[in-house]
């Protein structure tokens, strides 16, 4: 379970990003987080996955795992001089699950991604939209509790943004795990997710239309 | 503020080092250009030290082949004590002085005409001639005078003559003073160093009196000195003439810094800092090569290796990269110190310099690794957007 309880974020400068953040989620549950540029969408979620301090309040994550977080940054998407495969494989090994699920895993997502005729080929060789449906393929092949992915498809075509999308909020109830996303991009979000949207004053639900 | 569960489990050390093989087999190009550059510089140290130890040996040798220096005693022109031909000549009682020479100052010079221009030449005094006879016996073996003059001027006598005669003139008008031409030969003395480059004309006779060549005024005196006697030579010789008293006591050759002691050179030489010359351009060095794998470094990070696991990731790929370059350079060093047959002082000096720079580069780029490692949090949070 993660818990969000009164979470702030004060700039250096001072100026405050966002205040009372309340957010309770479970095993099962994906949510969107929207708003508006410079609001702080991504700096909630570097507070939620532990990479930031929030100034007040606090983020309870109950999870057994000392790395619970799966990420999909914008910008790291990868070791560029590995494969394919070995990259989307990262998490996985790193969490010592067996070799041969994992590339099971990893195969069946980047066949689902687009990405399966690149397999053995170095990340570096990929585009930029390639890499970053690699970074989810990473993401959704491990089987860490919590994915936090910040804008994961701002450089995808329609018809990937919706399949990337799609994946991630289906494998919040197939696996069980949080997801959260950080997005401007509603066109793409699945019928019926959860959007909510941060505001100085905090989160706030907003019923899909 | 987070709360860290208890009881996790994380990523374990080996996987990382597992993580760390596979980034070297992957880059190929940049793994061979840092094990080069390791080696590369490793190698330096120990060839550059070794050969400054074989350098040290040939130029020791070629002191104690030459097995003389030449120290000169002068006094300054404003100084109220005067330098005596006696006092040259006194010198030679000192322990480890071969022989010695005086020179007259330049005003008391004569003047010799050997059909042309008219040249000043000084007198000289001293037991040089025997040793010049030692060293260089065809110059000197037609001579049978006492007094030696030198040819100042440098480009009089070339050598080439056994013999001739010279006339003593009046002054630069070159009027003849003797009715006689007197005989000289030539030999050379470029073997006394600095201001002795020409030759020295020893002549049959000497016009002016021979009775008052100790106690005239003398402008220097030079000293041939033992190799092996020669700092007690020269702590004796500065003791009698002092500086303070205006005395300059110096040695004297075509290269100066050739008379340093053997060791004392070897020990003060440029060279004896390469390993840390080396082992700074390799931290620079293994710097760029972090920077340049920073955002891999940074997907770790966010991956769930801390900064304890991070170092050990990135030190397992520098340990690996430098054993690598270890087992292949050490053979090939291996082989040049057998076929440049080297002894065990030139391996011992050379193993020194390059295991000062091997453990500098080791510890500097291990602390490296770990405040790179401590950095890669900036990186992660440079990586999300908005912020």
């Amino acid at each position: 379970m993660l818990k969000v309880n009164g979470v702030g974020y004060t700039l250096p400068d001072g100026r405050v990003l966002f205040s009372d953040v309340e957010l309770g989620l479970v095993p099962g549950d994906a949510i969107a987080i929207e708003g508006p540029s410079g609001t702080g969408k991504s700096t909630l979620l570097a507070v939620l996955g532990g990479l930031l301090e929030p100034r007040d309040g606090r983020v309870l994550n109950e999870s057994t795992r000392e790395a619970p977080f799966a990420w999909v940054l914008q910008s790291l998407n990868g070791l560029t001089a590995r494969s394919v495969l070995a990259n989307a494989c990262l998490l996985g090994v790193l969490d010592g699950e067996s070799l041969g699920e994992v590339r099971k895993r990893a195969m069946s997502l980047l066949t689902e991604l687009g990405l399966d005729r690149h397999c053995d080929k170095r990340a570096k060789q990929l585009s930029g939209g390639e890499l970053q449906r690699l970074a989810v393929a990473r993401a959704l092949a491990s089987t860490r509790p919590v994915i936090l992915a910040d804008e994961p498809t701002n450089q995808l075509d329609r018809d990937n943004a919706r399949r990337v999308m799609r994946l991630l909020f289906e494998s919040a109830a197939v696996d069980q795990r949080i997801v959260i996303v950080v997005t401007h991009d509603r066109d793409a979000l699945p019928p019926e997710c959860r959007v909510v949207t941060l505001t100085a004053s905090g989160l706030m639900d907003r019923p899909w239309i | 503020m987070t709360d860290p569960p208890k009881a996790r489990v994380g990523v374990r050390a080996s996987r990382a080092a597992r993580e760390a093989l596979a980034n070297i087999a992957a880059r190929v190009g940049l793994s061979v250009a840092v094990t080069a550059a390791f080696v590369g510089f490793l190698g330096s140290c120990f060839v550059t030290e070794a050969n400054a130890v074989v350098d040290a040996r040939v130029y020791a040798a070629r002191l104690a082949a030459q097995g003389y220096s030449i120290l000169r005693v002068s006094v300054s022109q404003d100084s109220p004590e005067g330098l005596k031909g006696a006092d040259c000549l006194g010198l030679a009682k000192v322990e480890g002085v071969q022989a010695q020479l005086w020179m007259s100052k330049a005003e008391d010079a004569h003047w010799f005409a050997i059909g042309g221009p008219p040249v000043p030449i000084r007198r000289t005094g001293g037991d040089i001639l025997g040793f010049l006879s030692a060293t260089n016996p065809d110059g000197v073996s037609h001579w049978s005078g006492a007094p030696i003059l030198l040819d100042v001027s440098s480009d009089l006598a070339t050598g080439k003559r056994q013999s001739f005669p010279v006339h003593l003139v009046q002054g630069a008008s070159g009027r003849a003073v003797g009715r006689d031409a007197v005989l000289a030969f030539p030999t050379s003395l470029t073997m006394l160093g600095g201001g002795f480059e020409g030759n020295a004309l020893l002549v049959s006779d000497l016009p002016a009196p021979n009775s008052s060549a100790e106690s005239q005024s003398v402008e220097s005196c030079s000293l041939v000195v033992r190799e092996d006697e020669r700092l007690k030579a020269k702590n004796a010789v500065s003791l009698v003439f002092s500086a303070s008293r205006g005395y300059s006591v110096q040695w004297v050759m075509l290269n100066a810094d050739a008379l340093d002691p053997p060791r004392s050179r070897f020990e003060t030489r440029p060279t004896r800092w390469l390993w840390l010359v080396g082992a700074i351009v390799f931290l620079a060095f293994w710097s760029l090569y972090l920077r340049l794998r920073r955002s891999e470094y940074a997907v770790y990070a966010v991956s769930g290796l801390g900064v304890t696991k991070l170092s050990i990731l990135v030190s397992t790929e520098f340990l690996t990269l430098v054993t690598v370059g270890l087992l292949y350079g050490s053979p090939i060093l291996g082989i040049g110190v057998y076929r440049a047959h080297l002894g065990w002082s030139e391996v011992n000096v050379g193993m020194a310099s390059a295991g000062r720079y091997f453990v500098a580069s080791l510890l500097a780029c291990l602390a490296l690794n770990v405040f790179a490692s401590m950095q890669c949090r900036s990186a992660t949070l440079d990586a999300l957007k908005d912020r």
